[in-house]
């Protein structure tokens, strides 16, 4: 009855459907306000309409065209992505056999180890440079990392012209600086990941290899195939294990996606076996919308790991009336009800 | 503006009078997108990949289109294909930086964050579904026909969308206090 009132207050009814749900509602009293509750949201919602657009967008949507001709013009199609992805699969998926076939259990301990020394982190600091490679353009970052357990984090993320600073304070989130422009995606990709761990609300599903913070080490290592031990070496003074691995897609839910490729690298205290550096590249096979030709789109990151337990203070930029820092704002961070479930689902996995 | 006019001058090279097409239809198709991704960069690109899909689909046929249609089905999988590529890349948390700046809000646009922050919460094969109905005015048919779904298919995601939109703001709205 709900679909038939829903199209009912849409005008999307036929004569005799339209018949029977008038006469229904005429006697029901929930069917009644259920229709004014549908005529509400045809209200609101159209008033969206009015959303701005930017102003340079004709303009940037007939460069790129321009440009496209310009391009085709001096490479007719040279290789159909028609062509390349049935080969791209079937390389793929020999990649992830061979890669489950050659499982090396040598690190497997020394993992583990890793594993439970990251786990029980109180508190570090990151430095991470990530640089995202798309359609012939780099964008790169650099984000310094502050964390301090249970709830306390503090993140700068540096482009060539930009940063923005982000505070965590248990539940409340504060921003400093322009977080919204155009090379901004894989700066969302560093820090993310992150605020979501302390938040408690990580959204696992959404897993890179990025942003090496607690949770996502943690992924990272207990998802990792093909491993394989390198030379040791030594770490800001500190002597530790080398080891090189791919990720296993299957077990962060990334099975789906068929032509993507990853190479872990870490570089683990022989002491206490914490994570002392990590390199992380991943790359997923794009079509180019110029060229319509598959490329490879590839996001490095490297993070170097310090001060691993040891007191670090984190302040919320509020004034000591309790008023917020010039230039700092409060953001809302609420996830819904569902994706709270679905994280709690994936955890419990 | 004469769409069959301007796709036959397209064909015979004439690229400037595509930006008619462009004119007409970037406001739709850039909301829509907006829509899709929930965010405030993505749409840039995506609207312009759009209308350059379209582009290249005009000179790669010679049959009559129906161009908002194709547009509009364009747009959709650009969207839910960046967000499969997002759902990899990315991570989706920070919606209040998603949002627009909180210094420029008015009651007005307030609520409007809050309408578009409930559609947010709606999946997308549904938000798309109450996107193109609600705030683009198209019927169910021309829903489905650019979903490639049938109208029944489109009338249940409409039905239910719409509860999980509502549910959504009024929680928003009963639990804000900013």
């Amino acid at each position: 009855m709900q679909d038939l009132l829903s199209a009912y207050a849409d005008g999307e009814l036929a004569r005799t459907q339209r018949e029977f749900a008038e006469r229904h509602a005429a006697d029901c009293s929930p069917c009644q306000a259920m229709l004014a509750d549908y005529k509400r949201d045809r209200h609101q919602l159209a008033s969206l309409r009015s959303t701005p657009i930017p102003s340079d967008l004709k303009q940037a949507a007939m460069s790129k065209i321009k440009a496209a001709q310009a391009l085709n013009r001096l490479f007719p199609r040279l290789v159909s992505p028609a062509l390349v992805r049935p080969a791209l699969i079937v390389a793929s998926v020999l990649i992830a056999v061979i890669a489950i076939g050659i499982l090396q259990l040598s690190g497997a301990g020394t993992i583990e180890k890793a594993e439970a020394a990251t786990a029980a982190l109180r508190s570090y600091r990151a430095i991470e440079s990530v640089t995202v490679t798309k359609y012939g353009e780099i964008f790169q970052s650099e984000m310094e990392i502050e964390y301090s357990a249970p709830d306390r984090f503090r993140v700068i993320v540096s482009e060539p012209d930009d940063a923005v600073e982000f505070i965590g304070i248990g539940d409340g989130r504060y921003v400093r600086g322009d977080s919204r422009k155009s090379a901004y995606i894989h700066v969302r990709a560093g820090v993310g990941k992150f605020l979501d761990e302390i938040s408690g609300q990580a959204k696992s599903d959404d897993t890179t290899g990025l942003a090496m913070s607690k949770a996502n080490t943690l992924e990272i290592l207990g998802s990792l195939l093909d491993l394989e031990q390198l030379p040791d070496d030594m770490i800001d003074g500190h002597d530790t294990l080398r080891y090189q691995g791919t990720i296993d897609w299957g077990k962060i839910g990334r099975e789906s996606i068929a032509n993507k490729r990853s190479k872990v690298e870490l570089w683990i205290d022989k002491v206490d076996y914490t994570i002392r550096q990590a390199k992380v590249e991943i790359a997923v096979l794009e079509e180019n919308p110029v060229s319509q030709a598959g490329e490879w789109l590839t996001i490095s990151s490297h993070v170097k790991y310090f001060d691993l337990n040891q007191p670090i203070e984190i302040k919320p930029p509020v004034t000591s009336s309790g008023e917020i820092e010039p230039g700092w704002s409060l953001v809302d961070t609420n996830l819904s009800e569902l994706e709270k479930r679905k994280h709690d689902d994936i955890r419990k996995r | 503006m004469d769409e069959a006019w301007v796709i036959n001058q397209v064909r015979t090279g004439k690229t400037d009078v595509f930006g008619e097409i462009v004119e007409e239809y970037q406001p739709v198709i850039f909301r829509h997108v907006l829509r899709m991704t929930g965010d405030l960069e993505a749409p840039h690109d995506l609207t312009q990949d759009t209308f350059l899909k379209a582009y290249q689909s005009i000179l790669k046929t010679d049959s009559e289109v129906s161009l908002k249609a194709w547009l509009y089905r364009i747009a959709t999988n650009n969207a839910l294909k960046y967000h499969r590529r997002r759902r990899l890349l990315t991570f989706v948390l920070f919606r209040g930086t998603e949002k627009l700046p909180a210094t420029k809000a008015t009651p007005n646009t307030d609520e409007k964050i809050a309408m578009e922050d409930a559609l947010l919460h709606v999946p997308p094969e549904r938000r798309v579904c109450l996107a193109l109905h609600f705030v683009e005015g198209l019927r169910y048919r021309e829903i489905a026909e650019i979903l490639g779904v049938n109208e029944d298919a489109v009338r249940k995601r409409v039905a239910k969308g719409r509860q999980e939109f509502r549910k959504a703001y009024d929680s928003r709205a009963g639990g804000d206090t900013s």
